[in-house]
């Protein structure tokens, strides 16, 4: 097997896209699946809301353009600000997708900012984790809570770049290498990218994987995004493989040789 | 009888159970999970949970998130 192809395993299963998406805030239903599929993503993220009482009954749902006989369907917990909320929403989820277990943890400290609860959460994990749901947890980029998290048995670890929705990219890629050091379980970013090189970066530094949806969702052209996000994943991956050179800062380094110059002959 | 349906009140002439809610309200069934006072009706019981008065349930669904 080819070194660039190794799959991105959660939970045992393997993946070959280490681009997940996300299915929020597109016009609709059909760009939705065209960008989803521009994107070569096999984990795509939905929330779970309550179904609109008297709606008509042929307007498609999400499920008929995204199925989950063809892609891994990671039910989230956004918008809940409490473990209790969030473990409630899961089992829902649960029973929903034929007790498929995947699902993508968020509990929210502040609606303003977004910002993950990480005693919730690990409340939530704990609780997910003892009823066999194979949690994948989103966090703030603090390491210690990313171990803890690990700990308690959660699939993978996701720590934000920036904060949700905000496109800033990563902030503090210092603490997420020593998260990403430090892991036992993959590390996917979550929430933060802005573009394509956010992605690249992040698969350099070391991540497993990277989780976007306002990126390509909110690109002037959202299918042409996932495709470079599919294109960044892979490459930031592949040069994380690679190596980078070593940075000198002061010090530069030609790269044409220096014998033979006719310029040193000339004075 | 009154039930709540996702905080919208309803009205019974008599118990149904939850497939017969289910097909008044037309919903595909395999598009939705159920919650009834909190506690999770599973899809095979569906034709089993009656409902009683001032049963609150909850339809949810998958819609688009990231």
């Amino acid at each position: 097997m080819n070194v660039t192809n190794a799959p991105l395993v959660v939970d045992g299963k393997e993946y070959h896209s280490r681009l997940l998406v996300g299915t929020g805030k597109y016009i609709n239903l059909d760009q939705t699946r065209d960008a989803i599929e521009a994107s070569g993503a096999e984990i795509v993220t939905v929330a779970i809301r309550r179904t609109n009482i008297g709606q008509n009954p042929d307007e498609p749902n999400l499920l008929d353009v995204i199925k989950p006989s063809e892609y891994t369907i990671l039910p989230n917990t956004a918008g809940c600000y409490s473990a209790d909320d969030a473990v409630r929403t899961l089992r829902l989820a649960r029973e929903l997708l034929d007790g498929h277990s995947l699902v993508k943890l968020e509990v929210l400290g502040d609606p303003n900012t977004l910002y993950p609860n990480v005693t919730e959460t690990i409340k939530a994990a704990e609780t997910l984790v003892d009823e066999g749901f194979s949690v994948m947890a989103y966090t703030s980029d603090d390491p210690i809570v990313a171990k803890e998290l690990e700990q308690i048995g959660c699939v993978a670890v996701m720590p934000l770049a920036s904060l949700i929705g905000s496109g800033m990219g990563i902030i503090n890629p210092w603490n997420l290498k020593i998260i990403i050091d430090n892991a036992n379980v993959p590390i996917i970013i979550d929430a933060g990218v802005g573009t394509a090189s956010d992605a690249s970066m992040a698969m350099e530094l070391g991540c497993s994987g990277v989780l976007t949806n306002t990126a390509i969702a909110k690109a002037n052209d959202p299918v042409l995004m996932a495709l470079a996000m599919k294109e960044a994943v892979r490459a930031g991956y592949m040069a994380y493989l690679a190596g980078r050179m070593e940075k000198k800062e002061y010090q530069a380094s030609a790269s044409s040789p220096s014998a033979g110059n006719i310029a040193s002959h000339s004075n | 009888m009154k039930i709540l349906v996702n905080d919208n009140e309803m009205i019974l002439k008599e118990s149904i159970n939850v497939n017969e809610l289910i097909k008044t309200l037309e919903l595909k069934v395999e598009k939705i999970a159920v919650e009834i006072n909190k506690m999770i009706i599973p899809r095979s019981e569906y034709d089993i949970y009656c409902m009683k008065d001032n049963d609150k349930v909850e339809i949810i669904n998958a819609v688009g998130g990231g």
